[in-house]
Order: structure tokens, then sequence, then C-alpha cells
């Protein structure tokens, strides 16, 4: 019973949050930093698409998670110099972001493989088994660890809670903001790398669905914590189950219930959790404030 | 040898010195008090001193020894710190670990527990008794905040320890217990400058103290031989700044009978300046000064007056042109004949990136003088502002500019303007001539006083003692919340009000 | 005069400079993957004024962006972000095609077209007036939101192309054609593109919105709180209303691509007919630096581009019609460089000090 449970449940929902978490953490760092980051989504993308075209083309999906980590860590590197050495809008940038890499998979993907925006499937040895649950679970508790327990964490935090003060104990609060900007853009890219090359065996158009949107706020509903958050993305991962669950099933009358609804409930309750449950929320306080 | 000395200091914010010639000494081991009122230049000099800028001419010396500081860090390695007026603690964060910031012990992991060692040690040391060092500084009260800021620099092994204005926001038993621990720290060898402008407490608790007034040291004396009413002389200074020339009408006793404006035992909780029974009348044609130092409860009380509607758990009574305006929108008491010229008028009175004519609209901008059916006349506005423009001599005298282009007498002017377009009968002005030059402090107080001449009312809330005294007819002063104390024309004197200011009685 | 003048002159150089940036390093994207950055520009042109059906295309191209520039430059205005125009948009369009099906006894083609015009604006309206209703009460982030409003929308109104309203003659995923009363009736001009006198509407309902903002008590109420959120507060603006009444207006704005796309193209809703057009409309906006009247220009710049990659599709190896999210991505950034353009401009100060 125990064992079914185990299968029917829990496995998969941690397999399909592993995405979430890994860009959720990202994104937990790079707002606590006091950068908002709503560019996951794109990061999550370039790092599926790259993670795909790597792993196909050598067979080796270590390589592949390689690849998304380092596209990640680009396109955030490109949304740092934007919003932290130009001061642009960080909203504004990280749509930017969104779009620019919205754009590039299916560019890229016509240009190698002649295709509309998806990658050649992965050969099945070259798909992951369970190492991305074991990284995963690494990253939770190295983050948690390094959250609570190291200088880097602590020093971290303050750049998003109060700069000044950081700025006056003599450290460097714009360092420790490129610091969470690239740890969003490589644990995001390695989100999109669990996506493509172990909850599928490709890439696909779009891929990301919104996933980055929803780490987003599961951030939000982890009041920027890694243990919350963490469970945040389960919960919405437990959504997810219950949706593929739900599809088919008949729930009253004689037909099962349209997909449809049952497809848009992550949203959802993404939704109405963000409305009801957080309340005043406690953002970092220097969250977005760059002199 | 001196612990600390400035010499011949001077710091300039583009044309304008914040300090002066600045000279004094401080010896090591005693308490040094930096006294002067708001803009005298002490948090400048003390800015300079730990290396948040850099000083343009003069010299700083530590320990005899001329320096100069370059960074907040080099400040601390030489042993400079400083606890500022705003507290530079992270709320959400452990008192532990904001102490720790930028020292903190380990390697890989931080090992609180030998920071915790050490700080049990200096608490004990110098008798700063604590316990909470693992809550979040959020649960602590602000005396036990001060505390930990103390204790930051002692961790950082500060030997100049700078306090800004450190009983602003403590509690009077509060009080008593930082000046205890101040002296235990100064018997074991730490030099402190106490930078305020309570006259009682820096006699009280200081060695030597030097007065500041308009970015220079205006002397030193030994606190011993020196007495209250010669500081408030020092720092306030006999020559008032500009003085009302012109006419100050007489008015018949008759219109005390019924005021326009009426407060009665108003108290405000939950916002950072509390109000405590509140009480004031405001009577036809009279200026009604408000003074007292920024953070005694005079912020708030503005703010209500103008827009009762944003607070909530307020008691008491406030009536205004003959019915209660107990949670009124600003609308209804701008039809009613009020005015507000706010306490800042770039973040709370006007919109920087739009020209006068867009300005002017702000807080009329459902006016009938201008709006018709919901639509905006821009001619009429275009006719008042340019009206405004020549009344009040505005530059640059374009209705297109930009108000992020106007200096600050002429933004404030246009505040102005716009307050009494309306034709009211009742003006709250907000530290009318902060930030502006002598000619444009010459036509706001010409505006102001031809106002009151009319029979209008108004209440003036400012920092500077010489405009409160050459235009109002009384004034109250605010402590702590409540109004300590009220004048007449007649009892109108510097020493005095500085002294209630500071918490004295009259 | 002078200074307004010379402060949006420079800012709509800024702009044009940012927008020239990010073209810029499209195309040289463009040379990294083997084709000519000339033959591009030439396609570029070539299929937004070579011929008549051409022009018409990147009209039609150009008529939805209007629309959802102008619903995300309306709520920036009070300090918003819409990033559900695409949720918006999809509900108007859904509510276009029900008014083909609710009202398949109206004679008259200007009833028709007022009628179906009215609930697609509704439509939109009222699921723009969601997230402001949550931000006004609860403070909920308008940004993640509206983004979950649109996949909610997408799910929603594909549940009702499907069951409720679904074309039953036909094997894909749309609705009811829609009786020919409510069609709008293209230019012949355009040879075919579906594109008509609905243009000249639109561009005078820009103008009609612009003066909407700018000339009315409501539309200042929004300047001065974008602006000024302390000052605006201080002078009793209340914040809520103007939150919620920008995004209703903004949603219904966006709500009106279906009058372009149900009423004047597919007559139908067909699921998934949005080219990104509410993702797109952003950067719209942004390049347009929320200056509602600016977004007409911004609005024909990225249909050009828009039309300009389907052809670029269609008439080179390597690129595809992807190459134009990639190019707004980085107009985009290169617009909203601020401190870009402040460093380049200290940097020519200091060679000539």
């Amino acid at each position: 019973m125990l064992e079914g449970v185990f299968s029917n449940w829990i496995l998969p929902i941690v397999r399909v949050s592993s995405p979430l978490i890994f860009a959720a953490l990202g994104g937990m760092w790079c707002e606590r930093s006091g950068v908002i980051q709503i560019g996951l989504e794109g990061f999550i993308l370039v790092g599926a698409f790259f993670a795909a075209v790597t792993t196909h083309y050598f067979s080796n999906p270590y390589l592949g998670l390689l690849a998304a980590a380092f596209s990640g860590l680009l396109l955030a590197f490109l949304y740092g110099l934007s919003v932290l050495r130009f001061r642009a809008n960080q909203i504004v940038a990280g749509t930017a972001i969104n779009l620019f890499a919205l754009g590039v998979p299916p560019f890229l993907s016509k240009v190698w493989f002649d295709s509309t925006g998806n990658t050649p499937p992965i050969p099945g040895e070259a798909q992951f088994r369970f190492t991305p649950l074991v990284l995963m679970g690494l990253t939770v508790a190295i983050s948690g660890f390094a959250f609570y327990s190291t200088r880097f964490g602590l020093r971290l935090r303050f750049a998003g809670e109060h700069p000044e003060a950081l700025k006056s104990a003599g450290v460097s609060v714009e360092f420790k903001r490129w610091q969470g900007v690239a740890l969003a853009g490589i644990l995001a890219g390695i989100g999109g790398a669990t996506l493509s090359t172990y909850l599928s065996s490709s890439f696909t158009r779009n891929m990301s669905a919104g996933r980055g949107f929803i780490a987003l706020a599961a951030v939000i509903l982890g009041k920027w914590k890694p243990i919350p958050t963490v469970l945040a993305c389960l919960l919405f991962g437990l959504t997810d189950q219950i949706q593929i669950r739900l599809q088919g099933v008949i729930l009253w009358g004689t037909e099962p219930v349209p997909v449809q609804w049952i497809q848009i409930l992550p949203y959802l309750i993404t939704l109405l959790v963000l409305t009801f449950a957080v309340g005043r929320s406690r953002a970092p306080r220097a969250l977005g404030v760059i002199e | 040898m001196s612990a600390l000395e400035f010499r011949g200091v001077s710091k300039r914010f583009g044309n304008f010195y914040a300090n002066r010639n600045l000279s004094f000494q401080v010896e090591p081991g005693t308490i040094h008090g930096l006294i002067g009122e708001n803009g005298a230049g002490k948090s400048t000099a003390m800015k300079s001193l730990f290396g948040i800028h850099a000083i343009d001419e003069g010299t700083l010396l530590v320990a005899g020894k001329p320096v100069r500081i370059r960074n907040p860090i080099h400040a601390m390695k030489l042993g400079i710190g400083m606890v500022h007026q705003h507290f530079m603690l992270a709320g959400t964060e452990t008192v532990l670990d904001n102490i720790i910031l930028g020292h903190e012990p380990g390697f890989l992991s931080i090992h609180r527990d030998r920071a915790l060692a050490e700080l049990e040690k200096i608490s004990k040391t110098y008798g700063l008794d604590f316990q909470k060092w693992m809550s979040p500084v959020d649960e602590l009260s602000v005396g036990e905040q001060q505390r930990v800021e103390i204790l930051k620099l002692l961790y950082q092994r500060s030997s100049i320890l700078i306090l800004d204005e450190p009983t602003a926001v403590l509690t009077p038993q509060e009080v008593q217990e930082l000046f205890a621990n101040l002296k235990r720290l100064k018997e074991e060898g730490k030099t402190i400058i106490l930078i305020s402008h309570k006259l009682k407490e820096v006699l009280a608790h200081t060695d030597s103290v030097t007065v500041m007034r308009r970015g220079e040291s205006v002397g030193t004396r030994v606190t011993s031989s020196t007495h209250e009413d010669e500081l408030a002389q020092m720092m306030v200074g006999r020559a008032v700044s500009f003085t009302y020339e012109g006419e100050r009408k007489i008015f018949a006793k008759s219109d005390e009978s019924r005021p326009v404006l009426k407060v009665d035992r108003l108290s405000i909780s939950g916002v950072s300046e509390p109000l405590k029974k509140v009480s004031f009348e405001l009577r036809p044609a009279e200026i009604l000064g408000v003074a007292g130092v920024q953070g005694n409860g005079q912020t708030t009380l503005l703010r209500f007056l103008s827009n009762p509607s944003r607070f909530r758990g307020v008691e008491g009574e406030y009536r205004f042109a003959g019915r209660n305006r107990m949670g009124s929108h600003p609308d209804e008491l701008r039809k009613a004949g009020m005015a507000l010229v706010p306490e800042d008028r770039l973040s709370e009175g006007l919109l920087m990136h739009q020209d006068l004519t867009e300005n002017f609209l702000l807080g009329q901008h459902r006016d009938p003088r201008f709006v018709k059916n919901g639509w905006i006349d821009r001619s009429a506005v275009r006719f008042r502002v340019e009206r405004a423009i020549r009344d009040y001599d505005i530059r640059p005298p374009y209705s297109t500019v930009w108000a992020s282009r106007m200096s600050g007498g002429n933004q404030q002017k246009l505040v102005i303007a716009r307050a009494l377009d309306s034709d009211p009968s009742t003006l709250l002005v907000a530290h009318p001539t902060r930030g502006v030059d002598v000619g444009a402090i010459e036509r706001i107080h010409e505006a102001i006083m031809k106002e009151r001449n009319a029979g209008k009312s108004i209440v003036l809330f400012s920092s500077e003692l010489d405009e409160l005294m050459d235009l109002s007819d009384r004034i109250v002063v605010f402590y702590n919340g409540s109004i300590a104390a009220e004048f007449s024309r007649r009892e109108f004197d510097s020493w005095t009000l500085g002294r209630v200011m500071g918490g004295g009685s009259k | 005069m002078k200074n307004t003048l010379s402060a949006s002159f420079r800012s709509f150089l800024r702009a044009l400079a940012g927008a020239a940036l990010g073209l810029g390093a499209g195309l040289w994207v463009c040379k990294l993957v083997g084709e000519s950055p000339w033959k591009v520009l030439q396609v570029l042109y070539q299929s937004s004024f070579g011929s008549g059906y051409d022009f018409g295309m990147t009209l039609f191209y150009t008529a939805p962006l209007i629309l959802t520039g102008l619903a995300v430059a309306i709520p920036l205005k009070a300090g918003l972000f819409n990033i559900g125009a695409e949720g918006q948009l999809t509900c108007g369009a859904l509510a276009a095609a029900w008014a083909g099906v609710i009202g398949a006894g109206i004679e008259s083609p200007v009833l028709a077209i007022t009628f179906a015009s009215a609930l697609a604006f509704l439509a939109g309206g009222v699921w723009g007036l969601i997230p402001g209703f949550l931000k006004a009460r609860r403070g909920s982030h308008e940004v993640i939101t509206t983004i979950m409003l649109n996949f909610i929308a997408a799910g929603v109104t594909a549940y009702f192309t499907l069951y409720t309203i679904k074309d039953p003659l036909s094997a894909q995923a749309e609705t009811i054609p829609l009786p020919e009363v409510f069609h709008l009736k293209p230019f012949a001009a355009f040879n075919g593109a579906p594109m008509g006198w609905v243009f000249i509407a639109l561009v005078v309902l820009a103008i009609m919105v612009h003066h909407l903002i700018w000339n009315s008590a409501w539309g200042y109420s929004l300047k001065a709180l974008g602006e000024n959120e302390t000052a605006a507060e201080t002078y009793g603006i209340s914040r809520g209303g103007a939150w919620m009444s920008s995004m209703f207006l903004a949603g219904g704005v966006a709500g009106l691509v279906g009058v372009v796309e149900v009423l004047g193209n597919a007559h139908r809703f067909k699921i998934g007919f949005s080219a990104d057009y509410g993702f797109v409309g952003i950067a719209v906006a942004l390049v347009a630096r929320g200056n509602l009247l600016g977004v007409l220009p911004s609005a024909f710049l990225f249909g050009v581009l828009q039309k300009g990659s389907a052809s670029l599709d269609l008439e080179t190896e390597k690129i595809t019609r992807d190459l134009s999210y990639l190019i707004q991505g980085l107009i985009i950034l290169g617009v909203s460089a601020e401190g870009l353009w402040e460093g380049l401009w200290k940097l020519t100060r200091r060679n000539h000090a």
C-alpha cells in the first residue's frame, strides 16, 4: 500500500516538480539579493533547449546539464547587465529576456535541424533515470545550508533586506546581486534541462508553459525562504498530478470533465493561492530598489 | 593628545557649504556633545568622519595623526564607529546576525557560537545587559535595538563611538539606561561623540560640548562651566535671519469666539509619530505656528488635518468650517476651503517630470474652475498658471517647463501659488522655506502674511524658529506627541522656545 | 515650449536609437547563421510595401498590436504592468464569435458589428478587471495574476469553442461561423488581405484614448498616481479606483482584437489564432515609452517585423518568424537601458573635456 502511494503519488509529484524547484530556488536567491526576477521563464526555456540539443549531439545528458547551466548563466548575464549596470527597469528587462528567449530556440532549431521548434528526440540510453532527483536533493540541501549557515547566505540576505547596513559593513552590494542573478540563471537553466532531458526526451516549442511564473509564485508563497518555497513547488506539482489524473475521469453526470477545465487547474490554484493565502507577504525590503 | 580633531574642515554640496572651516577637538575617554539646530551641519561632519563622503578642505586627525578616510571600512579600521539616527539593522534578521555582518567567524559555515561567546564577554565587560541574541530585531524595543547598534560597534572594536540623536526615539527610562551605559563605556576608555539638539541631556551627561551653527563651530565649552542659556544662545544665534518688515494687522478680540478649526483631545496611535490628546484652536485671521523638533508628532498632525481618511485608530474630535471632519476625504476639505502646502514638495507635492500646468492641477484636478463634465480645460489652467508666474515671480517663466528644472525656491513658490489659487479660507503650510534661497523666502513670507491680513487662517509648521517667531500670532510647541506649551506673540523668546522644544518647561 | 518638446524629442530619439540597436543586433545574428543582413533588410522592405496585398497584410498584423499596445500603455500610466493582454484579447475574440450566435437574427450590419464589438470590449474588460481588483484589494502582484489569467483564458475559451459553439461542419477547433451581416469588408486595393476601414477606426481609437487620458480628470489621476504615488495619495487620489478602471479599459481595448480577427478575418473564433499579439503588445508599448500616440508608429514597426519574419521564413533557408521575438527582446533591452545612454553621454562628455 505504501509502495503504491510512493510510486503513484510521491515519486511522480517530486519528478514533475523538479523543474519548478530548481527555477524557484534560483529565483529565491536572486530576489533575496534584491533583484526582481521574472525572467525565470526565459532561463528555463533556453536551458531546456540547449540541454536537449547537447544531449542529442553528444548522447550525454550530463553535458546537456552543463550546457543548460551555461546558457542560463549567459542569459542571466544579459539581464544583470541591463538591470545592475544600465539600470533598466527590472520588470521591463525581465519581460524582454522572456521575449528574447521565446525566439531563440525555434530560430536555432530551424537553423540546425530545419524544424519548427522541436529538437530531435534523445536516444533512450541518454536519458536521465534518477540523477536529476539526486541533484535536486543536493541543491535543496545546499541552498538551505548556504541560506542559513554561511557567510554567503547572510550577506546576500542583507543585500536584499538592508543594503545600507551591508554597505556600511564594508561588503559590496552590487557583487552580491550579481551572484543572485547568476544563480537564477544557472539553477533555472538546470530546471529547464530536467524538463527536456528527464521529464521528456526532446525540446518542444514553448515547453516551459508558464513554469517560470509558477516558480516565482512559489517563491512568493514560500515567503522567499528555501524550504517553504520547495514545499510550494511540491504543492504545484501536486496540482499538476491531480490535473493528469483527472483527465478522462467522470466526476458527475455521464461524461468526463472536459480536459480544458482540468488543464487550467494549476494556474487557477496558483491564482487563488496567491490571492488568499498570501496576505501581506514580506518581500525582501530592498527588492527592486537600485540607487 | 586628542582622540579626534577636526581642523578647518569644509564640505560642499554644489555651492552650498554644509560644513565651513569646522574646528574642534575631542579628548580620549570623554563624552563630547555636538549640538545645533536642524541643518547646522552636524550629520554632515560625522558622515565625513565615518567615511561616507570625502571632505573638501581641512584635516581630520585621529589619535593625533592626520588621516584621509576613504570609506566606512577604513573608518572602522581606524576604530571609528557610528550609530545612525535610522538604525542599520535588518528587522527580519536576528540580533546576532546583524552584529556579526561583515565579520562573521568561521570558514565554510558561520560559527555563531564563537561570536555568541565573544558577545557575552563584551556584554559583561561593558555592562550592556542583553539576552535576546537570537531574536529577530523586529521584536526588540527601540531602546534594545539601540543597544544592539552599540554592541555592534564594540564587536568591531571601535574606540570612537558616534551616536547621532540617540535619544530622539527613546522613552525616558531608556534614555536613563543609555546614559548609564555610555558612562560605563567611557570608564572603559571609549571616546563618545553625542550629536544632539537636547540641551538638558547634553548638559547632564557630557564632559565637553561643541556648538554648531550654519556649518561652522560657534565654540567649544567644558560642560561643567557652561549653562543652558549660553548654549541656547550659541545654537540659535542672536541675529534673526529674516524679519518680516511688512504690515501686521491687528484684529479685534471678538474673533476669538468662533474658531475656524478645532482639534480636541486628538490621539492617533499605530503610526511612527503618535499623537497624544492634542487640543488646539485656529481662529480667523491668525497664523498659528507649530514648533518642535522633527519627529515629535507634527508630521502626523499635518497629514491628519489634510487627509483624515487615511488614518485608523483615531480618537478625539476634529472640526473644520463648522462640521465634524473625522474620516473626511481631501476633496471635501478642499471644497470647505482648506489648502495644503505639504512638508516635502519633492515627494509629496510635485510631479517632477511634468510641466507647471500639469503640476498646477495636482490636488485640484476635479475643481469646477478647471474641469467641466470631467474634461480638463487646460486654457483655464494655463491662464491661472501664468498669473501665478507673474504674481510670484516664478522662474523660468514658462508654463511648459518641467518641475525638475526649477530651483527649490521656485518649486515652492509654485506649490504655494497652487494652494492659494483656490482662495482658501484656511491654509496648512509646512516648511515653506526649506531649501529655498533668500530672495524667494521674502516673497513666500509676504504671500503668507498677505493672506493673514486678508482674514485667512494659517497653520504654519516649521523647524525654523526665526520664521515662526516672525510670522506667527501664536506658537504651540510639540514634544513627544503632544503640545508642551503655547506661546502668545508677546511671550516669544527663542531661548524659552528652544528649551521647551528640547523637553524643558515654559 | 522648449522644455517639454525637447525632452520628449530626446526620449523619442533614445527610443529610436534603442530600436536601431536591437535591430542591428538581430541582423548580426542573421549574419552569424549565414544569411546576408542586406538580403534580410530587402526582404523586410519588400514584404511590407511590395504590393497592395503585402501592405494590407502588414496593416493586418499592425492592427491587433495597436490594440494590445494600448492595453499595456494605459495601465502603465497608472504604474501597472499588464502582461495579460493575451488572455484579454482571447476573451474578447470569443465574445465576438459568440455575438454571431446570439445575434443570429440581426439584419443591420451596423447593429451587428456594434453589438459584437461591445460584447468583445466587455469580455476583455472583465478579464482585465480581475487582476486590477485583486491588486486593489489584496495587493496581489499584477504580473503573476495576469499571466495566470492568460493560461486560464486559453483553457476556458478552448472549452467553449470545442463544446458550446463549435462548428459542427468543421474538423478544426473553431466556432460556428458568423453570419454575413457581421463581416467586415476589406479594401479591394489590398487584394485579399483582410484589412479595411477598421484600421482607420483603430487609429481614431488610439487618438481618442490619448485624448481621454490626457484631457480628462480621470486620466489625470492615473498619470499622477503613476508618476508619484505619494503625492497622489496626499491629495486624495484613490489607488484602487484608478487601478481597476485603467485595467478594465485596457482589457476592453485588448478585447477589441476580436473585432479585427473574428469580424474582419476568420469570421469565427479559432483556437490559437493569436500570433502572441498580447506579448508583442508589451514590446510595442515599451518602445513607445508608454506614449499612447507613439503606440501607432511602434505597432507599425512591429507589424513590419511580424510580416517580414513570415516572408523571411519563406524566402530564406535559415530564418524563421521567431526571429521577430529575438529582435523584439533586443529592441526592448536597447530602449530600456537608461544607464546605457547616460553612460555613453558621459563618455562623450569626458572626451570633449
